[in-house]
């Protein structure tokens, strides 16, 4: 068993996985790690049709984090299929396709091609900041939430990973939602809104970027709401928000995760992936921990 | 597949060659060997977030140089640390300047100088014919060498700024190529002479950077290729781009 972890019928061999966004489509790091060494890669979030983007500045370092307005600028799933895939396949890496909808039949399409192409398992990104239409509304209230799934389930027989941000009400019923709809696990967090303020030297108006908080800041916010979906479900919850070593990987799993993920982590440290796989092997055996299960009851 | 950190890299030396203006060499034969000019590395600076992008501006056998000016807490936590210390460091990045058989002119505006001495270094070890212009605030102390050194303030070469003496050292010069480096004002207005006289121009770009290695979408800015509109990612398309390509904003 040791570190192997089930999300839905997907089976990973460790539970570190690279967050979408923060690792490209599939191989990028080849030059840094070994990219065989994790969990599972997480794709950009993929949309039907390629998008642009938002305009520059896209990136704001802030204290212990950073702000993105990437606004989702993709490939599209054709061009994600003909010539990311195949790499993907070639590699033999375990990956979870990252998908964003402006509609709920956009979202519902992007999995059908998912399907058609004998993909494993996606994640439905109903949480992201940065785009005008789509995604974040989906993922507000319960109702919505519901029938995205339903309608996604329709069409989708693999893994579906549904993955939530902190701009919600009631957390504890979106969880509930998820279970009920048929979604096979949760991720959480999706990046913050957040906004840096740069006032101009002559204290004459200022220059703004409006965007999603990640990285170190946001670990305690991330915690919080994993501690509080894991009273109202029992599907495995994939935590992340700001991690960067092993302690933070066992904040995650006493509060409740069963797998994490890393997104800004990477930025800073390329192959911190690879490195805190190692670390938690290594910290298992040392303890004497057969499983992450035996991990988690230990912890909590 | 080739390896590109991090790697934990020697600090051999660390001075400062104009106010506010360092050059470190890094021991770090990896890099040195496999990086050409245009290329950059990302250094951590202690608990930031973001790694620091800086160019390559030479090597050596086992080491590398770089030269850079403080900016904010990333540059002075580098400007403090000491011959002995290590720096974590990943690279070589992006893609450089071409080097093929043709007259160069290379031009390097403040501490867009640093990638400009490495493609000098370059075109002199490959004997291909090159003139440089070297433009600066007031004289570095290094040993470098340019055909042309224009100073703000005199104190070494020519007194003034590049537009005042472009368009003469470029009758001289007679380049087939420019590659630039510098604020993008003295880019954008090197490149437009370039293009108007039918030379090929080359300009190394500058973008703020998460990743730095082509993942995060955050320094995509758009290009022209033809009469189309391309995205392109400084970080791994760049940091060199033809003049034709760019939008200047
Ligand atoms: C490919 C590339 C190569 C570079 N090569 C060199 C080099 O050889 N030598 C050198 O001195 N600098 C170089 N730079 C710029 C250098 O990366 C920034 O000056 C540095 O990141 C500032 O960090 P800081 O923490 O000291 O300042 P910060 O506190 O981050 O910022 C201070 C000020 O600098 C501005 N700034 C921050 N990052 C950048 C950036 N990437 N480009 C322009 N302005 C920025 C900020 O907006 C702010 O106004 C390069 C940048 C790129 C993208
Ligand atoms: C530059 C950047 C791009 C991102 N793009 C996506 C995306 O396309 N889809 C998505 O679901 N999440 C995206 N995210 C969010 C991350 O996957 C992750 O949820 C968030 O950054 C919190 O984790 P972290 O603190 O470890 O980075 C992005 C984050 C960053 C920093
Ligand atoms: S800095 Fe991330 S893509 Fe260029």
């Amino acid at each position: 068993m040791g570190m192997k972890v089930k999300i839905g019928s997907l089976i990973l061999q460790n539970p570190i996985i690279t967050a979408s966004g923060t690792f490209g489509y599939n191989t990028e790091y080849k030059d840094f790690m070994d990219l065989t060494k994790i969990g599972a890669l997480i794709t950009k979030g993929i949309t039907l049709h390629p998008r642009q983007g938002n305009p520059q500045p896209r990136i704001k370092e802030v204290p212990n984090g950073m702000i993105n307005s990437i606004g989702l600028e993709n490939v599209g799933i054709h061009k994600f299929v003909e010539e990311k895939l195949p790499v993907l396949k070639e590699n033999n890496i375990t990956f979870i396709v990252n998908i964003a909808g402006e509609s709920l039949e956009e979202y519902k399409q992007i999995a059908k091609i998912c399907e058609n192409n004998q993909l494993n398992a996606i994640e439905l990104n109903l949480s992201c900041p940065n785009v005008e239409k789509g995604c974040l509304e989906f993922g507000k209230d319960e109702e919505t939430i519901c029938r995205l799934i339903c309608s996604v389930r329709e069409v989708f027989t693999g893994t579906l990973i549904v993955k939530l941000g902190t701009n919600v009400s009631f957390p504890e019923k979106i969880a509930w939602a998820v279970q009920k709809a048929g979604g096979d696990a949760i991720s959480a967090i999706n990046t913050v809104k957040a906004m840096n303020i740069n006032i101009n030297s002559d204290y004459k108006g200022y220059k703004f970027i409006k965007g999603g908080l990640s990285g170190k800041c946001i670990k305690p916010i991330a915690l919080n709401f994993i501690y509080e979906i894991r009273q109202h479900t029992d599907l495995p919850i994939i935590g992340m928000g700001g991690i960067n070593n092993l302690n933070d990987i066992l904040e995650f799993i006493a509060v409740g995760a069963d797998a994490i993920q890393i997104g800004t982590g990477t930025f800073t440290q390329p192959d911190i992936s690879e490195k805190l796989a190692d670390e938690l092997n290594d910290f298992m055996e040392t303890r004497g921990y057969n499983s992450i299960k035996e991990l988690a009851d230990s912890l909590r | 597949m080739q390896n590109k950190g991090p790697f934990f890299l020697k600090i051999l030396e660390n001075i400062e060659i104009s106010d506010k203006i360092y050059k470190m060499v890094l021991e770090g034969g990896s890099i040195a060997h496999n990086s050409s000019p245009g290329q950059f590395v990302s250094v951590k600076c202690a608990d930031l977030t973001l790694r620091r992008p800086l160019s390559i501006a030479g090597v050596t056998e086992n080491t590398f140089d770089l030269i850079y000016k403080i900016k904010g807490t990333g540059t002075e936590y580098l400007a403090a640390l000491k011959p002995g210390d290590t720096a974590d460091v990943i690279g070589p990045l992006g893609n450089g300047f071409s080097i093929e058989n043709k007259n160069y002119l290379l031009i390097g505006c403040g501490v867009g100088i640093a990638p400009i001495i490495f493609m000098g270094n370059i075109l002199e070890q490959k004997k291909i014919p090159y003139k440089s212009i070297g433009c600066f605030k007031s004289k570095y102390k290094t040993d470098n060498e340019y055909t042309y050194c224009i100073t703000e303030d005199g104190s070494s070469g020519l007194k003034g700024r590049l537009n005042d003496h472009f368009e003469y050292i470029l009758s001289q010069a007679k380049p087939d190529i420019i590659c630039i480096c510098g604020p993008n004002p003295a880019m954008q207005y090197v490149t437009e002479i370039a293009l108007k006289k039918n030379i090929d121009i080359e300009v190394a770009l500058e973008g703020d950077m998460a990743c730095g290695t082509g993942v995060c979408m955050g320094c995509a800015i758009k290009i022209k290729k033809g009469d189309k509109l391309e995205s392109a990612k400084i970080c791994k398309d760049g940091p060199v781009f033809k003049g034709e390509e760019i939008i200047w904003g």
